[in-house]
């Protein structure tokens, strides 16, 4: 088992003619993700990879099958890229462009919510379930299938966590990181919703950042939840009134910072660590306590 | 981008929301009464500052703002003085269209309260109205608004355009914030802008077609060695002005994280930078990163890259060009992982530089060999 992907699921790559969509597609290809084909209008007909090439979602949809979309289009037209895909019945969709304007995804959020649509970002690495399918940039060689979840903003700080785990021997359910922008689709909740009611999930972990409240209704969640969860906030140290690199990322209310954060998830039950290195081993002692260390 | 006043209010009145006659100093406004001089900072503590004068004639006006046009206020350069009309204000209220981040929508936030800030108006005398995304404004939900505005005492229709028409302007020009306060009603019942802060989403630059002047020219906010890693197309922060290291990391995540451990370990840190993707991707973007750095001069320069996507190898050589392009004076410590990075690390010892694969020996070295601040 696994969270929004698996070995059923049917990807195209919107943007699959550009550099960057053309770069995903070998790798997904050579990692074995159900990679179906993909989109870009004005290009229907041409092949990628051997991979059939779409004019719209809604024809990819027809041909294949398709449920997901990696969207890999400039920022300035993202909007139109998601909005099309929604509508053409693609349920769970990643946008991986940095510098979407803020209008544009608020809208591309509310239509998602509207009709039911699974949204990761703007400025969102993806998701990754090891071992069956990548709808993400990350490299599936560095992960593999294991009792640990991750929801995370950032990608580059999901390697991070990823590396520590790998530290531990301990595998990934699936890892899915939501994008550093100020409004993006999912949050941390729902995610942590989809891996409470995952078999395979034995541990979550939730990695947030400063500003924001996607932490905070985490935390409200977790006061529910059975799977134990490991939770680390960065930007303690970030100077006020700057955004730092995510344009999330800047310090809010009180309760939106470092230690408001960790306040509002340890009183939740989660286990709280101050950096980055330690969230290897507070998983390990966690699966150690529950005697669930030899799972996979 | 946050406008400056006079900017802001050009900006509104291109969409028709009244604003007072006014001019940007040294030209005056063609008005016969008094008149207010107001320095144009990004400061909503502007009055208390000493920004705003009133004068009864145009002599005085110009004496005032020659005078202002000279001076700081607080820590901001006055970067324009702006004269304008003195109103004869019935009421004064409160009109803005806010982001809300963590609702995903526009809100138009109004109070009958105006004239002061609005986190000192009880919250009994501020209505918030969500404007669904899907939807738009509906009319009932803008006379709600006016009804508000109106407090009973005056004719509510007066409102209706001005709230319809900033919402106009929030969804055409992609702000952040619109904020009128105060939104002055007059004795004749007109309703005027009296004063505007406008931020723009930066991201939606490209398709709008309003240049701030007055803005554009005033000092940025940026430090100058913030403005030249921006200018190569990464993200620079700055965080200590005397400290020693600067901390370069290939994600913003990881920047956060990475500022955290340098504090926690008790080193001073001058500035951390996010190099993005778009640096990332190759081209000139690196060369001037590590100019901007090199121009700095560190005593110790922390470069952090934990990479999947692009390849380590083709990193380390654009690192060796840039390093002897513009050479960092101080130490190199890098810590380099990911993809093809056993390769990258060879190139980058070729350079002279500390290399480690992994995070925590990168840390140790740093901090045992860079000065860590006492008592920690």
């Amino acid at each position: 088992m696994a969270i929004l992907i698996d070995a059923n699921t049917r990807i195209v790559i919107q943007g699959m003619t550009g550099v960057i969509g053309r770069n995903l597609t070998q790798r997904l290809l050579s990692e074995n993700s159900p990679l179906v084909a993909g989109v870009s209008p004005g290009r229907g007909g041409q092949q990628v990879e051997g991979l059939p090439v779409f004019d719209s979602c809604y024809r990819a949809v027809r041909e294949t099958g398709a449920d997901a979309s990696f969207v890999s289009v400039p920022a300035a037209r993202a909007r139109d890229a998601v909005m099309e895909a929604i509508d053409a019945g693609l349920h769970t969709i990643v946008v991986y462009a940095e510098g979407v304007p803020v209008r544009d995804a608020v809208e591309m959020r509310a239509y998602a919510r509207y009709r039911g649509a699974r949204l990761l970002g703007p400025n969102a690495a993806g998701c990754i379930s090891p071992g069956l399918a990548n709808l993400s940039d990350l490299n599936a060689d560095w992960l593999r299938p294991g009792p640990v979840g991750i929801v995370s903003k950032s990608g580059t700080l999901t390697y991070e966590v990823i590396d520590g785990l790998n530290r531990q021997g301990l595998g990934q359910s699936s890892v899915v990181c939501l994008g550093g922008d100020p409004v993006v689709g999912m949050w941390h909740a729902p995610v942590l919703e989809l891996f409470e009611a995952d078999p395979q999930t034995r541990v979550a972990v939730l990695v947030g950042e400063i500003g924001g409240r996607s932490e905070l209704e985490a935390a409200a969640f977790i006061q529910r939840m059975k799977t134990p969860v490991v939770a680390y906030i960065a930007g303690r140290h970030a100077p006020a009134g700057k955004r730092m690199g995510h344009a999330g990322a800047l310090m809010g209310r009180p309760e939106e910072n470092v230690p408001g954060k960790q306040a509002a998830l340890a009183e939740a039950g989660a286990r709280v660590v101050d950096s980055l290195t330690q969230i290897g081993g507070a998983v390990r002692q966690i699966l150690k306590a529950a005697k669930l260390e030899s799972f996979p | 981008m946050n406008l400056l006043e006079c900017d802001g209010k050009t900006l509104l009145a291109r969409h028709g929301l009244k604003i007072p006659n006014g001019a940007l100093w040294p030209r005056l406004p063609d008005h016969a009464g008094q008149l207010v001089v107001k320095a144009q900072i990004p400061s909503g503590r502007r009055g208390a500052l000493g920004g705003i004068l009133f004068a009864d004639t145009p002599e005085q006006a110009r004496a005032q703002a020659e005078n202002l046009g000279r001076q700081r206020l607080g820590e901001h350069h006055v970067a324009a003085v702006y004269v304008e009309e003195r109103l004869a204000i019935a009421r004064e209220l409160y009109l803005a269209v806010a982001l809300d981040r963590d609702a995903g929508c526009q809100t138009v936030v109004s109070s009958p309260d105006g004239g002061m800030s609005i986190e000192e108006v009880s919250s009994a005398r501020i209505l918030k109205m969500p404007i669904d995304p899907l939807t738009g404004p509906h009319a009932f939900q803008l006379a709600e608004v006016a009804r508000f505005l109106a407090d009973g005492a005056t004719d509510p229709q007066a409102f209706v355009p001005v709230v319809e028409t900033l919402l106009r302007v929030a969804r055409a020009e992609d702000t952040e914030l619109v904020e009128i306060n105060p939104l002055a009603l007059l004795p004749d019942g007109r309703v005027l802008a009296a004063d505007a802060k406008v931020v723009l989403d930066d991201n939606a630059a490209f398709r709008r077609s309003f240049e701030p002047e007055a803005t554009l020219k005033a000092v940025s906010a940026q430090s100058a060695l913030e403005r030249t890693i921006g200018q190569a197309g990464a993200v620079g922060v700055e965080v200590d002005a005397d400290g020693e290291v600067i901390a370069v990391v290939s994600g913003a995540g990881l920047m956060m994280a990475t500022l955290d451990l340098l504090k926690t370990a008790g080193l001073r840190v001058r500035c951390v930078v996010d190099l993005g993707g778009s640096v990332l991707a190759g081209g000139e973007g690196l060369r001037r990163v590590f100019e901007a750095v090199a121009t700095a001069s560190p005593k110790v320069t922390f470069l952090n890259a934990f990479m999947q996507t692009a390849l380590c190898d083709e990193f380390a050589r654009m690192l060796a060009g840039a390093q002897e392009a513009s050479p960092l004076a101080g130490r190199v410590v890098v810590r380099l992982k990911g993809r093809c990075a056993d390769t990258g690390r060879e190139i980058l010892k070729r350079q002279g530089f500390e290399v480690f694969e992994d995070l925590a020996p990168a840390l140790d070295a740093l901090t045992a060999q860079t000065n860590v601040r006492e008592g920690r």
